[in-house]
């Protein structure tokens, strides 16, 4: 039932979407987009019930949900694996092409549909010609699917309990929102892109229109990358127990190159709308952006880097190939159709003032992007090359991204209250000459507390400067309310990124470890604290056995356990026991339980809590823009 | 126009180049156990060795765990001394970060492969049992 609907719904949408391609005539088109997005909406519900209903003939629910899973996780495997995921793709997909041609179409053209249904079709395409989550199964494995078809109306065979999802994905909430924030974020760097290629190909005489919409279309997905790679973070952090939160894993880089590029973006395209500059850069980036969001996608689904997260393998990665080709092409085409317009863009007459530290933003931010990128796609030239695999360690990414980043924090300082004409250091310098001092001060007390060195010193007092000028500065303005919307946006995700870079310094740099063996009812001493543990305990639920160790500090008590998953991949999964604080976590694992002697890994996490305070502060961002209905 | 054009190449150019040689120099290679074989590795050099746990191989000897992983041809030694992230087991395909010496391998980092199948280099596909207690 659930499978001849979905997979004939499927080809219905891709039938609408080839038909709204070549249709003429603009009644149709509101109509068709809406029914469109309908059915994906449909297409979305209906693998849901599937989930609920433990439906497992179809090979997608046998093979990634389980009838013991937990209704959290039967919801969120509809994105644990690349078929599913596809769905929620083309649903966030239909509604950002709902939105934007809602709110942004060009009155005078019906190019920016058309685009925006060939990018459609492309990622409807892949469910109907190539796999489905509706995909019937047609052949069991010992528990599970082996073989499915994409055709309906076959005799299916059921299995009877299902293989479950990914242990990892079923062991922490966070892990249901993380996956469709960046897909949310992802997908929407397609507006952007419209907005530029359509505006572009219909030529006309105010062609500046186009940033305007691609900037305003570029910050809803630029946030919701910055909250889905928080949240990655954050997951990564709670559940996988390693104590770390970033490891340069190639998957972690594809979220964070589209952000980066982003990011650069939101920020040239401001001096294109005031001075005219910078007008074919701008079009690379918002290009660039799409193509890396394919990109992301490619190296997370195609299953070509070894990575923790790559979960998958089949045809995906030739296809996504072949889309960045031709998206790319149609970008620049349009592009070189469009010469005239770019060398009409204006010189950068100062450097000393908003339009060069915009400049000099960036360059450094599309540098750190450019490093990224070669570094996640290094494993794979070598690989062709060499027929070698390897891994970039992760120094490499400190020699190059840290410094990169740290000049941009620098930068940074100055961005608030940046006049167009040259920026004058001395009477800047007298404006804020207590802030900065008190600024100083606070580093100065600070670092007599900490491990110093030369990074962190910078770090420390470039934070600290930053952060009490925003402060200041948000301050002063808050009490006579002026200055448009996305200067407030910006000083907010300012302010919140120099709380962050105070928070990950002070975790690079403070944090240390250590093991402790012991056995049950005995006590440890870590960072002047006494922590007791007790005996194990064996919880059995109907999807995993979890073996619990309880620690207790002077006031509570917190639970590290081993997840061991029933009726998936044979793995185990550790989570911490983090007491916490504003300005350290003790973060405790479990390395080897035996009998009942416990070797546990204690850690001391420095400005974790901080960093995560500095992010949520720079995803509040939007606040100032939902005034005067702004989007 | 032209001007700005070469500059932004040369930029890129330059980013490229540094990131290359950087990268380079830290790069960790993969191998499985048989490829150690026929690869000459320094002594200090660090690794990644991929490979399947020998079963009934898994032993403590202090602080370290010792086992032994196979990919189907080559077995070799393992003295670890590092977090293991997941319930470590038998049968279960493993990466492991560290040096090679005289045919012992000491790891302090381990990734559980997350598939149930492990395909080493010649091809050969080797199932790994399911998890039992």
């Amino acid at each position: 039932m659930i499978y001849n609907t979905g997979i004939i719904f499927s080809w219905i949408s891709f039938s609408l979407l080839i038909i709204l391609f070549f249709n003429k005539k603009n009644l149709y088109t509101e109509i068709l987009v809406r029914v469109n997005l309908f059915i994906q909406v449909l297409l979305f519900c209906l693998l849901e019930v599937g989930l609920f209903l433990n439906d497992f003939s179809l090979s997608y629910i046998a093979n990634f949900s389980a009838k013991s899973t937990p209704p959290l996780y039967k919801f969120a495997s509809l994105w644990g694996s690349l078929d599913g995921s596809i769905l929620l793709w083309n649903l966030c997909l239909s509604l950002f092409m709902y939105f934007y041609l809602k709110f942004y179409k060009d009155p005078s053209s019906n190019i920016d549909v058309k685009i925006f249904t060939l990018i459609m079709i492309f990622f409807v395409g892949y469910t109907v010609f190539s796999s489905s989550p509706f995909a019937g199964c047609i052949e069991l494995a010992t528990v599970g699917c082996s073989s499915s078809t994409i055709l309906p109306f076959a005799d299916l065979v059921t299995s009877n309990i299902g293989r479950g999802p990914n242990p990892l994905l079923q062991n922490h909430p966070l892990m249901a929102i993380h996956p469709p924030m960046l897909y949310i974020g992802y997908v929407g760097m397609t507006m952007p892109f419209v907005a530029a290629t359509s505006r572009l190909y219909s030529k006309k005489e105010d062609s500046n229109s186009w940033i305007e919409v691609a900037e305003k279309t570029t910050y809803i997905p630029w946030l919701f990358l910055t909250i889905g790679i928080t949240l990655g973070a954050a997951w990564s952090y709670e559940v996988l127990g390693w104590g770390g939160y970033w490891a340069w894993d190639p998957v972690e880089n594809v979220s964070f190159i589209p952000w980066l590029l982003a990011t650069a973006f939101l920020h040239s395209s401001k001096i294109q709308k005031t001075q005219n500059t910078l007008l074919n850069w701008n079009y690379i980036l918002v290009g660039l952006m799409f193509l890396s969001t394919i990109f992301g996608t490619f190296i997370t689904r195609s299953g070509v880097l070894i990575s923790v997260h790559a979960f998958s393998n089949g045809n995906i990665g030739t296809y996504l190939l072949f889309g960045m080709l031709l998206f790319g092409l149609i970008f620049i085409v349009i592009g070189s159709r469009n010469i005239e317009y770019f060398s009409k863009s204006k010189k950068i007459d100062n450097w000393f003032g908003k339009s060069g530290f915009f400049v000099y933003n960036n360059i450094f931010l599309f540098s750190s992007a450019l490093v990224v990128f070669i570094g996640t796609i290094f494993p794979l030239i070598y690989e062709t090359l060499y027929s070698r695999q390897i891994t970039v360690g992760r120094a490499y990414y400190d020699i190059l991204v840290g410094p990169l980043l740290l000049i941009l924090l620098g930068l940074m300082i100055f961005s608030v209250k940046l006049s167009i004409r040259n920026l004058n250091i001395r009477k800047w310098l007298n404006e804020y000459i207590i802030l900065l001092n008190t600024a100083l001060i606070v580093t100065i007390f600070s670092l007599f507390l900490l491990n110093n060195s030369y990074s962190l010193i910078i770090t420390v007092s470039f934070s600290f400067i930053l952060i009490f000028i925003t402060v200041n500065n948000l301050y002063k303005n808050f009490r006579v309310p002026k200055g448009n919307s996305s200067y407030w946006t910006g000083q907010i995700a300012h302010l919140g990124i120099g709380i962050f870079a105070l928070g990950i310094i002070l975790n690079v740099s403070q944090s240390y470890s250590t093991e402790k063996e012991l056995s049950s009812f005995e006590e440890f001493n870590f960072n002047n604290e006494t922590y007791f543990v007790y005996d194990a305990i064996e919880e059995s639920l109907p999807e995993k056995n979890v073996i619990k160790l309880p620690i207790s500090d002077t006031e509570h008590t917190k639970y590290t356990s081993l997840n061991i998953f029933k009726n998936s991949s044979q793995q185990a999964i550790s989570s911490p026991a983090v007491f916490r604080s504003i300005i350290n976590d003790i973060y405790i694992t479990v390395k080897f339980i035996d009998e009942d002697s416990y070797k546990l890994i204690v850690r001391n996490n420095y400005g974790v809590l901080i960093m995560w305070i500095g992010l949520l502060i720079t995803s509040l961002s939007f606040l100032p823009r939902l005034r005067k209905n702004e989007v | 126009m032209k001007k700005n054009l070469i500059i932004v190449l040369l930029g890129v150019g330059l980013i490229v180049y540094a990131s290359t040689v950087i990268a380079s120099r830290n790069t960790i290679y993969y191998y499985t156990t048989s490829e150690t074989e026929d690869i000459e590795i320094t002594t200090n050099e660090r690794i990644k060795l991929g490979g399947f746990v020998v079963e009934g191989s898994i032993s403590k000897d202090g602080g370290y765990t010792v086992f032994t992983i196979t990919d189907g041809n080559k077995e070799i030694d393992i003295l670890f001394d590092g977090f293991i992230p997941e319930l470590f087991q038998e049968n279960m395909g493993v990466i492991l970060d560290g040096v090679l010496d005289n045919n012992i391998f000491f790891a302090d980092d381990m990734l559980v492969k997350h598939d149930n199948e492990y395909v080493s280099s010649d091809g050969e596909t080797y199932d790994v049992k399911s998890y039992s207690k």
